[in-house]
């Protein structure tokens, strides 16, 4: 009875650091931004669609086809973001915030049916790997290598994160840039440098996520981004929008409900419960668990 | 001016009247269905564009209308006037629920929530509850029973209907400007914070401006599935909701021309262009794009202005 | 008689104090000044009257309702309106559609007769107009009521969102920096006019930074300091007060 409530607890975890991977790259964008960018779920999608194509033409290789074909292909999701970024984005910095959405929707569309016509309309199976194979037995609680390296990537990278944001000179210009634009315009921030790089910062998070949602869980589709994204976005709007630890706290909390009320109250309810939850989280807590109260300014 | 007006509007109500007795029933079930989501969009459109509220779930109003309709007709042999009526009243009644909680919600915060209705909405309609939604299957092959001896079903009837509502519609937003709950809204949306100072209730027109919304999206949907003789999940789906979403954005917001032409954008164009089926949103996508990059205000911005003419040229 | 009575009123924003156990107290008809440095809770006073944020602790009571938990909206229905610091209004819209905002709440017609152009709508729409016109003509802009108010100069704009709050005949006004951004003609021109609202039974309470201007117009001035209510009294006692003057210039003018 513990070991299955264990081993659920595992799956938890790990579904909801993977959440949690792609919505610190949502919280990344809305900080700076302010914008939801619709496109992010998208890109992880063809992140990991062009991570099989690598892999596929590189896994003869071992060890080094894979670290050829994970490179290749988080240089073309760079690329892509950044043009999205250029393309779809810059020039609507300044108008309205609907438009600046529908832009982003836009390009999130044009992405996901690149993907159907490069790929194909049917789920496809993301390739094995060489290594993360076994698994580990802890007292009858079976837990991947996969899993557990999971797990650990997703400490590392918050702590690199933090230590980024709020330690390095680039971190701290990303900070002034989230509180007030202009002023960091006026004390010389480099506006569009910085934002290129919270994109390719956001991709790169959401691409590692992606890739080990490939790894894990093997059925991908197309349109699998949206799904994810919606969750990663909502993950980082209740641990507090623009929080680091709380897109990932946002993400295990959605990964738990998930996969609890699947495994404990019904599988096909199991949606409804999570964004019921969620809902009602968000109308108690409207600025999320770690984010802060904003004041009007009048 | 004022003639060209006239001309115009007049030989628009000659050209629809005429219409389904020249057209063939292609064309004729094409433009019913520009007819229909004009009319939704419209209905977005006074959530979104006139009030200033960031929904992003309206299809799932449509549905609920749509739904209730199929439902009450099928398994309940309702009255076909009143199971209309119920679609709208329906719709209203859970928009009003859904809103009363969240209402404090701003932004883009409003938006995530109505999403995740919205995917609440279809999961349920999905798992058939009670056996009254029929799954992904939904409800097909409805029979209508015919009003007074008028059959409701044929192609010209639904034509009309769908005229005579969106007309209704077109009318009820053309004044909502020159109202005082029109007004009401424009100051709220605009500056929440001025307009309270001046005794504007921001929360009484909030309600009221997404109920009404969710109300005329349940008389739409009726309508909907008048037309198709069927409903199913995927017609409520939030690929819908961002299409509406879009549709009033790139249209205009608050603005009728806007909006109309948006939907004819977004939803005829497509069932014109059929055989690209597979580009279509790829195209679409772009298109949302690159309209949003070149008229950033949408391809026909809204004039607000109230006081009519007669009225300033009084001292 | 009466107007307004604050009592005790606290603002405190996490860790900052911004009004620290104010009382005051304004009498029907009168002028009063608000005056402070910048940052010494002045606007902060201005938002907890008109209902913008809630106090932490104190009590307002105006015309005889405690007004301390009131809905903005509410307090602006009970008779009292304000202008902002920074100008809020629909720059889309003509002068005219913007000083009606004020008159909105008082507006007669019904959905249906605004539908159909009745003449119950008619009549109020004439009605109302008139009503603009009236205050439009208090505040010398009748020639601009036409044009949008984004075409129009900083000055003008000014004047329009104090006719959107006079328009409904307020018991109180509340104005924010009138003359802020004014040069000294429109400055002596305003004053002029601040005379003329006050003469239609209108209490106004003004922050502004011109002495000159204050001294002219107020029977009373409070001065307000790091929250704190420093001194009260006649324009001639407040520029005397040694208080008032560190304050201002800082200890060693003293």
């Amino acid at each position: 009875m513990l070991n299955i409530f264990l081993q659920q607890l595992i799956n938890a975890l790990t579904y909801g650091s993977l959440i949690g991977f792609i919505a610190l790259g949502y919280s990344l964008v809305y900080g700076i931004l302010k914008l939801i960018n619709f496109a992010h779920g998208h890109i992880v999608t063809f992140a990991i669609f062009i991570t099989m194509s690598m892999l596929t033409q590189f896994l003869a290789l071992h060890t080094l086809g894979f670290i050829l074909a994970l490179s290749l292909a988080l240089i073309i999701t760079i690329g892509v973001t950044i043009v999205l970024e250029i393309v779809a984005y810059r020039p609507l910095r300044r108008s309205n915030r609907l438009s600046l959405i529908v832009s982003a929707l836009g390009a999130g569309m044009v992405i996901e049916n690149a993907v159907m016509l490069i790929w194909g309309p049917n789920p496809r199976v993301f390739p094995d790997i060489n290594f993360f194979q076994g698994t580990i037995n802890l007292n009858g609680v079976v837990v991947s290598e996969l899993n557990l390296f999971i797990l650990f990537l997703n400490i590392v990278v918050m702590s690199i994160l933090y230590l980024f944001i709020n330690k390095s000179r680039t971190g701290i210009a990303i900070k002034a840039l989230s509180l007030d634009y202009q002023t960091a315009q006026l004390m010389g921030v480099n506006i569009n440098k910085i934002i290129v790089l919270v994109f390719v910062l956001g991709a790169i998070l959401g691409s590692a996520g992606g890739i080990l949602i490939g790894l894990t869980y093997k059925t991908i589709s197309f349109n699998m981004g949206f799904e994810y994204g919606l969750k990663a976005f909502i993950a980082a709007i209740i641990g507090g929008i623009g929080s680091i630890p709380g897109a990932m706290l946002g993400g295990l909390i959605i990964g738990i409900l998930q996969t609890l009320s699947a495994g404990y109250i019904s599988s096909i309810w199991a949606n409804v419960i999570t964004y019921s939850l969620l809902i009602l989280l968000l109308i108690v807590r409207p600025r999320g668990l770690l984010g802060q109260k904003d004041i009007e300014k009048v | 001016m004022q003639v060209n007006k006239s001309i115009f509007i007049i030989s628009l109500i000659i050209c629809s009247i005429g219409f389904p007795f020249l057209a063939n029933n292609i064309w004729l079930s094409i433009i019913t269905t520009f007819l229909i989501y004009s009319a939704l969009s419209l209905s977005q459109d006074l959530i979104l564009g006139k009030a200033g509220i960031y929904a992003m779930g309206h299809a799932m109003f449509f549905g609920i209308g749509a739904y209730t309709f199929a439902i009450l007709i099928n398994t309940y042999n309702v009255n076909l006037f009143i199971a209309f009526m119920a679609s709208g009243i329906i719709s209203y009644c859970i928009g009003l629920i859904i809103i009363y909680p969240i209402k404090h919600l701003r932004g883009d915060y409003f938006l995530v929530v109505s999403l995740g209705l919205n995917i609440i909405f279809i999961n349920i309609i999905n798992n058939d509850p009670f056996g009254l939604t029929g799954g992904p299957n939904g409800i097909f092959a409805i029979n209508f029973p015919s009003v007074g001896g008028l059959d409701l079903t044929g192609a010209k009837a639904i034509y009309f209907i769908a005229l005579i509502f969106l007309s209704v519609m077109i009318l009820l937003f053309y004044r909502l400007n020159y109202s005082k709950f029109g007004r009401a809204i424009y100051y709220l949306n605009h500056d929440h914070i001025a307009a309270k100072s001046v005794g504007i209730k921001p929360s009484l027109n909030k309600l009221l401006s997404f109920s009404l919304g969710t109300m005329l999206a349940g008389f739409t949907g009726a309508i909907y599935t008048l037309q198709y003789g069927a409903v199913s999940p995927e017609a409520f789906g939030i690929e819908q909701s961002i299409l509406l979403f879009a549709v009033v954005i790139v249209g205009g917001q608050g603005s009728l021309i806007g909006v109309v032409a948006g939907s004819f954008v977004m939803f005829v164009l497509p069932e014109i262009f059929r055989s690209y089926a597979e580009y279509r949103l790829l195209v679409f996508g772009a298109a949302m794009v690159i309209l949003m990059v070149i008229r950033p205000n949408g391809l026909f911005p809204s004039k607000f202005g109230f006081f009519q003419k007669r009225h300033l040229q009084q001292k | 008689m009466t107007k307004l009575l604050i009592q005790n009123l606290s603002k405190q924003f996490a860790a900052l104090v911004a009004l620290d156990n104010i009382s005051l107290e304004l009498e029907t008809n009168k002028i009063y000044g608000l005056i402070g440095p910048n940052g010494s809770g002045k606007t902060t006073l201005f938002n907890c009257i008109s209902g913008v944020y809630k106090p932490s602790s104190g009590n307002i009571t105006f015309a005889h309702h405690s007004i301390i938990n009131m809905a903005p909206e509410k307090i602006a229905q009970l008779g009292i309106r304000r202008t902002f610091q920074t100008i809020r209004l629909s720059s889309e819209l003509t002068v005219a559609e913007n000083i009606y905002a004020g008159y909105h709440h008082y507006s007669k017609h019904n959905f249906i007769q605004a539908l159909f152009n009745l003449k119950g709508y008619r009549q109020d729409e004439i009605h109302c107009w008139r009503e603009v016109h009236r205050a439009a003509k208090l505040l010398d802009i009748e020639p601009h009521l036409r044009l949008k108010v984004k075409t129009l100069a900083y000055g003008i704009q000014r004047k329009v969102e104090i006719a959107r709050a006079i328009i409904s005949q307020p018991q109180l006004l509340v104005l924010d920096e009138p003359a802020a951004g004014m040069n000294e003609s429109e400055k002596i021109e305003l004053t002029h006019i601040i005379k003329q609202i006050q003469l239609q039974n209108i209490t106004i309470l003004i922050i502004e930074h011109d002495m000159h201007m204050i001294s002219t117009l107020c029977d009373t001035v409070f001065v307000l300091n790091h929250g704190k209510l420093i001194a009260s009294g006649s324009p001639t006692e407040i520029l005397n007060n040694k208080q008032v003057i560190s304050a201002y210039m800082g200890d060693e003018h003293a």
